[in-house]
């Protein structure tokens, strides 16, 4: 056989025995292939999912504020059907309240149920607005009532009254809550003289039944009672044709502190970093307002290669990177309006949108990049970071809760979504993150 | 499953460049790694058979990542060997080629020195030409096909020495 021959006679049964030979060793273990790739891979995968978290985080809190802030006190809701009840209350069910009520004979009925507190409430509300005959006089007294409830919450009605339960209060609250004059109207048309017998109290209930109707007198002069207290607050502060107006100032300032989560096209996410700063703002009315200030920020990130746009002059240039982790301390300018809903309640919404500047004061970076095929890491310290201005979008909302005449707590999950790539890498880094404020804005002026 | 249906066909090309058998298999196992974190890239509208054209793909990947770790390991592997071995010539009359299993002729194969082993590999096994060969192993044409050529005498020698027929030196 010749040489050439022989050749070609070993290509092609090399070929084949490529082809067709069994390798030794062990058949396909995925153990071993998934422990490899755990090294790899799953990471991210994990990181991902607690990504996810930080999308859902925000999200969750948000809900959460609109739910507490449009949710209604629980007075104002033990004072909601009861309300209701008043406003639709006829002569028809006056009478018959009034007759169970007189009805009521049996010592065993102490207690008023729940039903007929509720009459007696629209009952002692009917009386209370319509006791007094002079139907215009009614309507003036229970308007100026609503002023001083207004300025003197609790305080003169449970001083006054002896017997300050929360019914009684709720009673009172409903008296100025709802539309006395409509309430007067229906009583002053369709209630007969029947109901002044009531209204003069105790000599004029003559009935039987003591204690059930005790229960009505007992409220009757607790509705009365304020109602005669109030007048007499009247007509001390007769005098009073201007109620007094707090405004607050135009001028607010607010300290945050909070936390931050970065990620660069969602792929990765890093441990938290934080948020501190103030903020100032200028409110135009009670809804709009306008805020800047300075926040200092830390942001952690991890990001991939391909995201991490190297400068032409930069060693790395020459190298493929695979990854880079690192962290950036930074100075933030945000300018943003915001948009307060319900803001003389307890707790109000708000939405905010803006656009920040960063002013970077250190970047450091963790680099993983292929020599030779082979994976290598290098740090890199830059401490003088990059400016940019007007980058960054900030969105944000979250709820507002009044701890004092001046002071409000801020809860403001936030999203800064890059409208250009930031720092050494060019990177386009996306923030999500809480912060909480406490917000002081005092109230200056007082007409 | 994508890694059970490649590994035995990715651990056959492993093996014919890496001699250790453990090597041999990590070698699998960061292709596949490589594979999963580019499927991405691998493009299903290309017109053919989407199976042969992911084994194409995949085969390239195992025969780079294979070549990367023989860089890695020896340094000098891709470096021309300069010292001439004495030509040894099997009685090709009574060549024991044919009488060789497959088996024996992959394991002959792995008995080369790295670098006649993947020049041989490259050239004969997966069809490159000397340029190609030369522009994967930055080495020179010339060096590839000199490489080439001793690969295949020391191939002989193996094999002769394998059958029990003796050479003449």
């Amino acid at each position: 056989m010749s040489d050439s021959n022989y050749d070609n006679r070993l290509e092609q049964l090399s070929r084949n025995a490529a082809d067709g030979y069994t390798p030794p060793g062990n058949a396909a273990s995925w153990e071993k292939m998934e422990a490899a790739l755990d090294k790899v891979m799953p990471v991210e995968e994990k990181k991902r999912r607690r990504f996810i978290f930080w999308w859902l985080f925000p999200l969750a809190l948000i809900g959460t504020g609109i739910i507490y802030t449009v949710w209604p006190d629980n007075t104002v809701i033990s004072s909601l059907p009861a309300a209701k009840d008043q406003n639709s209350i006829t002569e028809s069910e006056t009478k018959n309240t009034l007759q169970k009520e007189q009805q009521k004979d049996s010592p065993n009925t102490s207690t008023i149920s729940p039903e007929t507190e509720k009459n007696n409430t629209a009952f002692i509300n009917t009386h209370a607005a319509g006791g007094a005959i002079n139907k215009q006089k009614i309507v003036r007294k229970h308007t100026t009532t609503a002023n001083i409830w207004e300025t003197k919450p609790s305080s003169v009605i449970s001083n006054s009254s002896g017997q300050t339960d929360v019914p009684t209060q709720s009673v009172v609250k409903n008296i100025v809550s709802n539309p006395i004059t409509t309430t007067t109207d229906a009583v002053t048309k369709t209630v007969p003289a029947n109901t002044n017998t009531v209204y003069s109290i105790t000599p004029a209930i003559d009935s039987g039944s003591k204690k059930a109707v005790t229960g009505i007198i007992e409220k009757t002069d607790t509705a009365i009672n304020h109602q005669l207290v109030i007048t007499d607050s009247l007509q001390t502060d007769s005098t009073i044709s201007k109620p007094e107006k707090t405004t607050n100032s135009k001028l607010s300032i607010a300290f945050v502190a909070g936390m931050d989560a970065s990620t660069v096209k969602y792929k990765y996410s890093d441990k938290a970093g934080i948020n501190i700063g103030i903020l100032a703002g200028y409110h135009f009315n009670d809804h709009w307002s306008m805020h800047t200030g300075v926040l200092f920020t830390r942001k952690n990130y991890t990001v991939a290669g391909e995201d991490f746009q190297v400068p032409k002059n930069s060693w790395l240039a020459n190298y493929k990177l695979d990854m880079v982790d690192g962290y950036c301390n930074m100075w933030e300018v945000p300018l943003f309006v915001r948009y307060q809903f319900n803001a003389n309640n307890k707790r109000s919404f708000f939405l905010s949108t803006g656009i920040s500047s960063y002013f970077m004061t250190r970047e450091n970076y963790n680099y993983a990049y292929y020599f030779n095929g082979q994976l290598l890491t290098r740090n890199n310290n830059y401490p003088t970071g990059n400016t940019h201005l007007l980058s960054i979008l900030r969105l944000s909302a979250g709820w507002r809760k009044p701890i004092g005449k001046s002071s409000s707590i801020l809860v403001e999950p936030y999203a800064a979504l890059p409208l250009g790539g930031v720092g050494f890498g060019s990177i386009r880094l996306s923030s999500y993150g809480l912060n909480f404020s406490l917000q002081i804005r005092q109230p200056s002026k007082k007409k | 499953m994508l890694y059970q249906w490649l590994f035995d066909y990715a651990l056959k090309i492993s093996y014919r460049y890496i001699h250790q058998q453990e090597e041999a298999e990590e070698m699998v196992h960061e292709a596949f790694i490589k594979l999963f974190k580019n499927i991405n890239r691998f493009e299903l509208n290309r017109e053919g058979d989407t199976e042969a054209l992911l084994k194409g793909w995949f085969k390239r990947i195992i025969i780079n990542t294979c070549i990367d770790q023989l860089r890695k390991v020896q340094l000098n592997i891709i470096s021309m060997d300069q010292h001439p071995e004495q030509e040894a010539y099997a009685d090709r009359q009574e060549s024991g080629l044919d009488k060789m299993a497959y088996d024996e002729i992959i394991d002959a194969i792995r008995q080369l020195t790295p670098v006649y082993r993947t020049v041989f590999n490259l050239f004969v096994i997966e069809g490159l030409s000397h340029d190609e060969i030369a522009r994967t192993l930055e080495i020179s044409v010339g060096a590839s096909k000199s490489n080439l050529s001793k690969a295949k005498s020391n191939l002989r020698k193996i094999i002769a020495e394998r059958s029990g027929i003796k050479t003449y030196v």
